[in-house]
């Protein structure tokens, strides 16, 4: 392979993983806060990348009003769904609370159905449309920018669980809401933030990677896979270890579609992802 | 005697159905509902009794489905390519099950079973000559009993619900069971349970890999029925339809399997605008049963089945005119 | 009397990270015997308990059930040895009926096959009436048997500790763990428990039990032992553990005689 094949699958590789980032970003916080898993998170990321697809290619919006917009109405989904299903289901065994989750997906898919239909969008580049040229490849500034918003986005996150009141308040009610209420915290509306939040993020990952790949109603399942991947192999309460997950299964999705025919790639990470929760469960990193 | 009393009123309902549905173009979808139904007794035993969710079984019934197609297509007797179907997919199912259900959380196993529905649905559509890619493979032969090939609607009905009944009866059978006890304590909590000496992996991994075969049965019976497969048959979705119909039918009561898949099967066709909202319509269902209908449409029965002695005791109470009565009547509702 | 104890446990350790749970002990529990074992909260006895019955794995050290080992055996694996438990907060199956707890609790000698079951072969139905009968007569041992139909979870916690006692002698242990099965009872709770001890150890199940109610340990233990930060402090009879009371209280702050 050449030089510029490499930069272009490496390039590839970050893009596609700084988003796998994100999505596990979204996980996480959720998790933390609230020790629910939540299978609809792609659903987010799907929901922020058609959104911002039919604002922009459907009605013409500007492309950052539809990323705000697109942002805004994961949020709301996400308080929506916070309010009429988890909140409902707080005291069910957590058996019940993650299938909870999982027809919340499916009414987010159904819904995704009933606006955009069966059918595959894609969003134009909108961070720049002149390719860059690095080491001989052309590379999108599409793909940097991504880079940079997740590391912005990582950092975010770190300095917010460690560095602020919130973030450590919603780490204290994750542990022990009933002693965390009785400090002044509300692990109701701790839930909420984390939800809206998780939401928020997805909805980014999922506008960040509305140009790369074609998205449709039931594209929330693979990404709430990737997501979790990248949480599995990185370790899901360690942010240094999702960052790296979702890294190295870009990577490694990038280089599978760079040697074979891009159909078998889902084939591989996924076998991968199954082949590395059989064997090491609690991930590279972290621990649980 | 009253356990009996399901699979009876089962077994006539089966009989009789095809007297006023024998020409309809509903029949089919009868035909459907017993295949699905399969699946979705599958799901029950291990979602309903030991309380694994498992996101993916729609790929097992593509494991069935597609090595009877992929045989039978070639020659293979269906009887012999039936127990390879069941045999490989019960050897992968252990092989995912057995790491899976040691350590990990229910997380854990509803994404990895998610991951293993999406993987097989992948490999289907890159399978090239052998799986035929998205259009998958025509032609699967008729179902051939013994040198008997089944033909048309009615025969497979009898097939199919033969089969449907028998393993209805089998997993009855395992859920009344110390097996099914045991599953429900595991559900309930491992640590005891473990402490009463079960080995809380090996249970679970058994019947994951026992309601696998079920989907498998489910897959191969629909290849020889609809006479070809196809990735949409058995996509997620349509793990999604098999985890709804167990929900929505009332898990943990393996009638509830059947239920379910006659709602969800039967249903669309009364209602033509639900097409594309039915995955909607699905969520809200399986989301409104999981908060406040736990037992599904066997718990609506159930009630509905006490109505009249409730009735009786509330009648028996009002007519009383001396607290005396009352209290009497009320005490007799108590025995 | 069987000579030889039945547990031994033989300089035992457990570390979680830095933290030393457990350090260095060794005791013995005789057949037929009811040892209980007390010091202050947070002194390593319920982590002992955790050790013996396999839910936590020692970081060095033996643990002998009749001269057997059965350190590293998991907690199913200690359990299948005749070793049974019961916990400081109630773990019941709560959707379960009372009596389907019980029938639970046979298991170890009452194995299930798969095929056997999913075809009812006779054999199977015939150890489906074993197991009733058994479990039922385990519920009227505990005075439990107008309760067996009722969920599990339903039941006041007095009845959930009896039930819980119920399954775990199911199992035909020769070894009972208790931990404090007296915390929350109350008074008259607390003396039909002390009762139905008396009654398991005349069948010759053997106990260890952990406790903070004095006056069931003085009444019904034939020898205590004082743990403290994981290490043994003294063991002996309750005379002769309460004869030096005024030390123990005087180290441990406990002045409840």
């Amino acid at each position: 392979m050449t030089t510029s094949q490499i930069v272009q699958i490496l390039f590839a590789g970050l893009t596609l993983g700084s988003v796998y980032a994100m999505v596990a970003f979204g996980l996480s916080l959720v998790y933390r806060a609230t020790s629910i898993l939540n299978v609809a998170q792609g659903e987010f990321s799907m929901v922020g990348g058609m959104t911002a697809i039919y604002l922009t290619v459907g009605i013409g919006l500007p492309i950052p009003v539809a990323v705000v917009a697109a942002v805004l109405f994961a949020a709301a989904l996400a308080l929506g769904m916070e309010r009429f299903a988890i909140r409902p289901a707080a005291h069910y065994p957590m058996l019940i609370v993650i299938m909870v989750t999982v027809a919340v997906s499916m009414i987010v898919q159904g819904l995704a159905l009933v606006l955009w239909g069966r059918d595959s969008f894609s969003l134009p580049a909108f961070l720049g449309e002149t390719p860059v040229s690095v080491f001989g490849a052309s590379i999108l500034p599409q793909a940097i920018g991504v880079l940079v918003i997740c590391i912005v986005v990582s950092l975010g996150f770190w300095a917010f669980f460690d560095r602020t009141m919130l973030g450590i308040a919603m780490r204290a009610s994750a542990e022990n809401p009933l002693a965390a209420s009785l400090v002044g915290i509300d692990p109701r509306r701790m839930t909420m933030l984390a939800f809206v939040l998780s939401a928020g993020v997805g909805a980014v990952a999922g506008v960040l990677i509305a140009p790369i790949v074609f998205m449709s109603f039931m594209s929330g399942i693979t990404i709430t896979v990737k997501g979790f991947v990248a949480a599995v192999v990185g370790g899901i309460n360690n942010n240094l270890g999702v960052v790296v997950g979702g890294l190295t299964l870009g990577l490694l999705e990038s280089l599978a579609a760079g040697l074979l025919p891009s159909l078998y790639k889902d084939v591989i990470t996924l076998g991968i992802l199954v082949v590395l929760l059989c064997l090491r469960p609690n991930g590279i990193l972290g621990a649980r | 005697m009253r356990r009996w009393l399901p699979l009876a009123i089962l077994g006539a309902i089966v009989a009789l159905v095809p007297l006023p549905l024998g020409e309809s173009y509903l029949f089919g979808f009868v035909v459907l509902v017993g295949i699905f139904a399969i699946a979705a007794i599958g799901v029950d035993l291990v979602l309903g009794y030991a309380g694994q969710i498992t996101l993916g079984h729609a790929g097992f019934m593509a494991i069935g489905a597609y090595t009877t197609a992929v045989l039978t297509v070639r020659g293979v007797p269906s009887l012999a390519a039936f127990i390879a179907a069941c045999v490989l997919t019960g050897v992968i199912a252990y092989l995912v099950g057995a790491p899976l259900m040691g350590v990990l959380t229910h997380f854990h196993v509803a994404i990895a079973t998610l991951a293993l529905g999406v993987l097989i649905y992948s490999f289907l559509l890159v399978g090239g000559d052998l799986t035929g890619g998205f259009t998958g493979i025509q032609g699967v032969p008729r179902l051939s009993l013994g040198g008997l090939e089944v033909n048309g609607d009615l025969g497979y009905y009898v097939v199919v619900w033969v089969v449907t009944l028998v393993l209805y009866v089998v997993a009855r059978n395992i859920g009344d069971s110390q097996v099914g006890r045991i599953l429900r304590a595991i559900e309930s909590d491992e640590l005891a349970a473990q402490t009463s000496g079960i080995s809380v992996a090996r249970y679970k991994v058994r019947v994951f890999v026992l309601s696998a075969v079920y989907a498998s049965i489910a897959g191969s019976l629909l290849a020889h029925y609809m006479r070809y497969v196809s990735p949409t048959q058995v996509d997620i979705l349509t793990s999604f339809d098999l985890v709804t119909m167990t929900i929505l039918g009332g898990k943990g009561t393996v009638l509830g399997g059947i239920l379910g898949a006659a709602f969800l099967k039967l249903l669309p066709q009364f209602t033509e605008f639900f097409k594309d909202y039915r995955v909607l319509v699905n969520g809200l269902i399986v989301l409104t049963v999981l908060l406040f209908f736990p037992r599904g449409i066997v718990g609506g029965i159930e009630l509905l089945a006490t109505l009249p002695r409730r009735a009786l005791s509330l009648l028996r109470r009002a007519g009383a005119r001396e607290p005396g009565a009352a209290v009497a009547g009320i005490v007799e509702e108590q025995e | 009397m069987i000579p030889g104890p039945l547990l031994q446990v033989d300089r035992l350790c457990k570390s979680f990270g830095g933290l030393t749970a457990v350090s260095d002990l060794s005791f013995e529990v005789g057949h037929g015997q009811i040892k209980a074992m007390i010091g202050p909260n947070g002194a390593g006895k319920t982590t002992i308990l955790n050790l013996i019955s396999g839910v936590l794995a020692p970081t060095s050290g033996d643990i002998l059930l009749q001269g057997r080992q059965i350190t590293g055996c998991g907690t199913d694996g200690v359990a299948g040895q005749g070793v049974g438990r019961t916990f400081q907060i109630v773990r019941l199956f709560r959707e379960l009926t009372a009596l389907e707890n019980v029938m639970v609790g046979c298991h170890p000698w009452a194995r299930a096959g798969l095929i056997a079951a999913a075809l009812r072969f006779p054999a199977a139905r015939r150890m489906e009436s074993r197991i009733a009968e058994e479990a039922g007569r385990w519920l009227e041992y505990v005075g439990l048997e107008s309760r067996a139909q009722e969920i599990a979870g339903n039941l006041p916690l007095g009845d959930q500790r009896l039930l819980e006692l119920a399954r775990s002698l199911a199992s035909r242990p020769s070894l009972l763990l208790l931990d404090e099965p007296a915390s929350g009872l109350n008074d008259a709770e607390r003396e039909r428990f002390g009762s139905l001890m008396d009654e398991v150890r005349k069948q010759g199940v053997t106990m260890l039990l952990v406790e903070h109610n004095m006056d069931l340990v003085m009444s019904i233990s034939d020898e205590i032992i004082v743990v403290n930060y994981g290490e043994k402090l003294a063991e002996g009879t309750p005379a002769h553990i309460r004869s030096q009371q005024e030390v123990i209280a005087a180290y441990l702050g406990d002045s409840r005689a």
